[in-house]
């Protein structure tokens, strides 16, 4: 398949034929202009190998942000039959529940950038941050297996944040079936020091403020009004998610030989829903899931914490609150209507979003009238976007749609292009200010490596499958 | 031979990889690990303070490429070891017992790049070639 043959469907959706060995078709969410971006790398290869999955529904689907992934390609989604289909760890990726919260506060631009500078610093004294960080506090092997099924519950119940923050949560921030038994202990070592950490690379806490509102109705049931100043956390499961990805891609290798599933990709290996192996992947990787549901619930704490005094301000008159966190590296069982019929099915997400319509029971109850929030950050000099989830996405991609800009240097390239560039100057000129644990990183993580991610949400917008509310910028961003 | 690198840094969009040659299947197992290192703290000096025993298992060559990196990184994210000599002392297709040696990370001489998250089996392969072994293999970083 070196020379791609897309169909269009329509002008922000083509369709790769099924061929081969495709049990399905395969479907690209993205502009004519755009496309080049997905062949050149091959990520289209990646959406037609899934394809040939046992159990795949309807089509492998890719979101406009689609890039190259191991086996499954990032910003894919993929749905199996839960009797027939198979599961596996690959489509969800190593940073299981990698995800996005965002807060808002009851303070407006005017008040906050005066002080961005001392905000981001308490921020970044507060928020263990970098490659390896290690958290403040020091698990027992008991406590973090309670980390690992009741999620954000624990670091509420244990004094980090408030009991209404889990409301704005998927799933509520305690992912069901989490059986601590099927993790291993390298997962629970790698996992115990690095609770409450931000970790490296594309991760961060981001200081913004709402400079368009596209949908004003929308926005007021959010609790967003322009100028107003929010809070975006970015990161995942840490440590414990990789070694919990690791160790059942090793299962599922050996599974797949078992159940004769044929792969075109070795990291494609799966096993079935229903299989031993599958159930116990599913039952770790909601251990995962839970641990970064409360890494985020700890950062918010600290983020509270240090805003507060960065401010010199009480906690009631910042007010922060959460909007809505969601997950874009994971597998759910949902039900879904196919053909007209209800079905249960193992939906993956790797870099891609849930975006459930108005009216979904797993909406929360304050926004079901409009829909699942969903949050799409892009890179730290421009901006990120709220969007919500329609009945087309419900439809059309599983309730799913895109995560975020997608790279377009490699990590080297940034940081050869990056050469003899002030970059904190540069960003600190366009309003930003910058505190990172290395160098490297904010070369590696610049503006310009990445996507516009205006482009990737108009994509979204314009094909229906989620509406765009607002449009943060930057302020101040610590990364790892 | 002697006119191709030994180790060869692959970079793509969203991560990076190795291609290492070598004469023989312990030196290639030990320039992949010392590339490995490479990507995780460039031009670090390490010294031998401490040493580990390191045996793994795999259902071939492949996989226990994966695996060897995979246990040296899971001691790198764990416990902070950085090593720089890797002795390998047998090695078959199933499995490899080896004697690595390091010292912890000193943030003061050890400036660490990047975090690896793991070790795919994404375009990876371990291949006999004319004169010597050839593999490739790219990290999740």
């Amino acid at each position: 398949m070196s020379e791609p043959k897309l169909r269009k469907v329509s002008d922000f959706l083509w369709e790769i034929p099924k061929e081969g060995k495709m049990r399905v078709p395969g479907r690209i969410y993205a502009s004519a202009a755009m496309l080049p971006d997905v062949t050149r790398d091959n990520a289209h290869e990646q959406v037609a190998n899934v394809a040939q999955l046992p159990g795949i529904v309807k089509f492998s689907l890719a979101m406009r942000d689609i890039h190259w992934g191991y086996g499954f390609p990032i910003g894919g989604v993929a749905a199996f039959d839960v009797q027939e289909g198979i599961i596996s760890p690959g489509g969800v990726g190593y940073d299981i529940n990698c995800g996005v919260r965002l807060l808002r506060t009851d303070l407006v631009r005017k008040a906050v950038q005066p002080k961005i500078k001392e905000v981001v610093a308490a921020l970044f004294r507060a928020i263990p941050s970098g490659v390896g960080s290690k958290g403040q506090l020091r698990l027992s092997a008991q406590e973090e297996k309670q980390v690992l099924t009741e999620g954000a519950h624990w670091a509420v119940k244990n004094g980090y944040g408030r009991p209404e923050d889990l409301d704005k949560i998927e799933e509520n921030g305690r992912m069901p079936g989490a059986d601590p038994s099927t993790v291993s202990a390298k997962a629970m070592e790698r996992g115990r020091p690095q609770l409450g950490t931000l970790g490296s690379g594309n991760h961060f806490v981001e200081v913004g403020y709402v400079e368009e509102v596209f949908d004003e109705e929308l926005a007021k049931v959010l609790g967003i009004f322009k100028d107003q100043v929010t809070i975006t956390v970015h990161t995942g499961s840490r440590g414990f998610g990789h070694q919990v990805c690791d160790d059942y891609i090793a299962v599922m290798l050996r599974a797949s030989q078992k159940y004769g599933i044929e792969l075109p990709d070795r990291q494609l290996c799966c096993a079935p829903v229903t299989s031993p192996e599958g159930q116990q992947y599913l039952a770790a990787m909601a251990c995962a899931v839970n641990f970064a549901f409360c890494n985020r619930q700890m950062i918010t704490h600290w983020t509270r914490d240090a805003f507060e005094k960065a401010m010199g301000m009480s906690p009631r008159d910042i007010n922060v609150q959460v909007v809505y966190e969601v997950a874009h590296n994971i597998a759910k069982l949902e039900r879904h209507t196919v053909d007209g019929k209800e079905v249960e099915l193992c939906v993956h997400r790797k870099g891609a979003t849930r975006a459930f319509p108005p009216g979904h029971p797993d909406v929360p109850e304050e926004y079901r009238s409009i829909g699942q929030p969903v949050l799409i950050p892009g890179d730290m000099g421009r901006y990120s976007y709220v969007l919500v989830g329609t009945q087309k996405a419900m439809e059309e991609t599983f309730g799913s749609t895109c995560h975020g800009a997608g790279r377009v240097m490699s990590r080297h390239q940034a940081i050869k292009s990056a050469r003899g560039r002030a970059l904190h100057r540069e960003l600190e000129d366009q309003g930003i200010f910058v505190m990172a644990s290395s160098r490297e990183t904010i070369a590696e993580e610049m503006p310009d490596a990445y996507k516009d991610v205006s482009q990737v949400v108009e994509a979204v917008h314009g094909a229906g499958i989620s509406v765009k509310v607002a449009k943060l910028r930057p302020m101040g961003v610590i990364k790892g | 031979m002697a006119s191709r690198r030994r180790i060869e840094l692959l970079d793509h969009t969203g991560d990076v990889g190795v291609r290492v040659r070598a004469a023989d299947l312990p030196q290639l197992f030990t320039l992949a690990a010392k590339a490995m290192f490479q990507i995780i703290c460039p031009r670090c000096v390490v010294r031998r303070v401490l040493t580990r025993h390191v045996t793994v298992a795999g259902e071939d060559l492949a996989q226990l490429l994966v695996n060897w990196l995979s246990e040296l990184n899971f001691w790198f994210c764990t416990e902070q070891e950085l090593y720089g000599q890797f002795r390998v002392s047998s090695l078959d297709g199933r499995s490899l017992r080896a004697v690595v040696a390091g010292e912890k990370v000193d943030p003061r001489r050890h400036a660490i790049r990047t975090e690896i998250k793991a070790v795919t089996y994404h375009k990876l392969y371990v291949s006999q070639q004319e004169n010597g072994w050839e593999a490739q293999v790219i990290f999740d970083i």
